[in-house]
């Protein structure tokens, strides 16, 4: 009955595009960068010269801050829109934050399974403190940033295909190495700047 | 699938610019369709048959892998 009162009413469906979420402004993005960079540069400072005179507090603490404020600027741009936003851009932020959350949570869930399978044997659980967990969020933001932007400007290494990965790789060796060599800085930055 | 996009391009005489400001996309949308990397949703598939004046199917053609 329904299906006939469709057809008697119209043989042609409204159809709507299916977007991933909302976007800020393109505007953002740039208050965002401007937030990243400052930030960075006051730890980076705080970390050589010591605490700084501002803030009444140890310089330990003043780096991790102004490591958690650039990672919220990492998230202000992550969320905002390009400057032409259309289905090719959409495609790889879509992508980018497929792989971004995957390689976040991973790590998450077997650091959980290991404190368990440690409290089991009745020993000690890791504890984690403010400035740890914010490498998770930190890791996956950066993960997804240079995905996304190594697909948005480096268009011959984006493979948009439905292809498995390893095929993808044998296909475009140029994906592989621009990925490999970006994760190795991440790394090793990464690792460099929990030392501090 | 393959496209003629190049093609009906250079019959108009038109850059890859001056297509993607016509239906609202990036320059490198253009290229990467071109280029057959990236397959475009019906909407822009419609949008660039109307802009050149053609049916889809004269832009875009299956080939036996799709």
């Amino acid at each position: 009955m329904v299906y006939q009162t469709i057809i008697n009413h119209s043989n042609k469906q409204k159809m709507k595009n299916l977007t991933l979420f909302p976007l800020s402004s393109y505007r953002n993005k740039i208050y965002g960068l401007v937030v990243t960079i400052v930030s960075l540069l006051l730890s980076f400072v705080i970390s050589v010269h010591g605490a700084l005179p501002l803030i009444k507090t140890d310089a330990n603490n003043q780096f991790n801050l102004f490591l958690g404020v650039a990672v919220f600027g990492l998230f202000v741009i992550a969320w905002s829109k390009e400057k032409i936003e259309d289905e090719r851009v959409g495609l790889i932020r879509a992508k980018a934050m497929q792989l971004g959350f995957g390689i976040t949570v991973g790590p998450l869930i077997s650091i959980s399974l290991c404190s368990s399978l440690v409290a089991i044997k009745g020993k000690e659980v890791m504890t984690f403190y403010g400035s740890d967990i914010l490498l998770f969020p930190a890791f996956g933001l950066i993960i997804y940033l240079v995905v996304f932007y190594v697909g948005l400007l480096f268009d011959p290494s984006w493979v948009y295909n439905n292809d498995t990965v390893v095929v993808n790789i044998k296909k475009n060796k140029q994906f592989f190495i621009i990925y490999s060599i970006c994760a190795i800085i991440l790394f090793v930055l990464i690792f460099l700047f929990h030392k501090k | 699938m393959k496209n003629t996009i190049r093609v009906e391009r250079a019959k108009l005489d038109i850059t890859q610019g001056d297509l993607a400001e016509q239906i609202g996309v990036s320059k490198q949308t253009i290229l990467s369709i071109e280029k057959g990397k990236f397959t475009p949703s019906t909407i822009l598939a419609l949008k660039m048959a109307r802009y050149f004046k053609v049916k889809v199917e004269e832009i875009f053609e299956l080939e036996p892998e799709d």
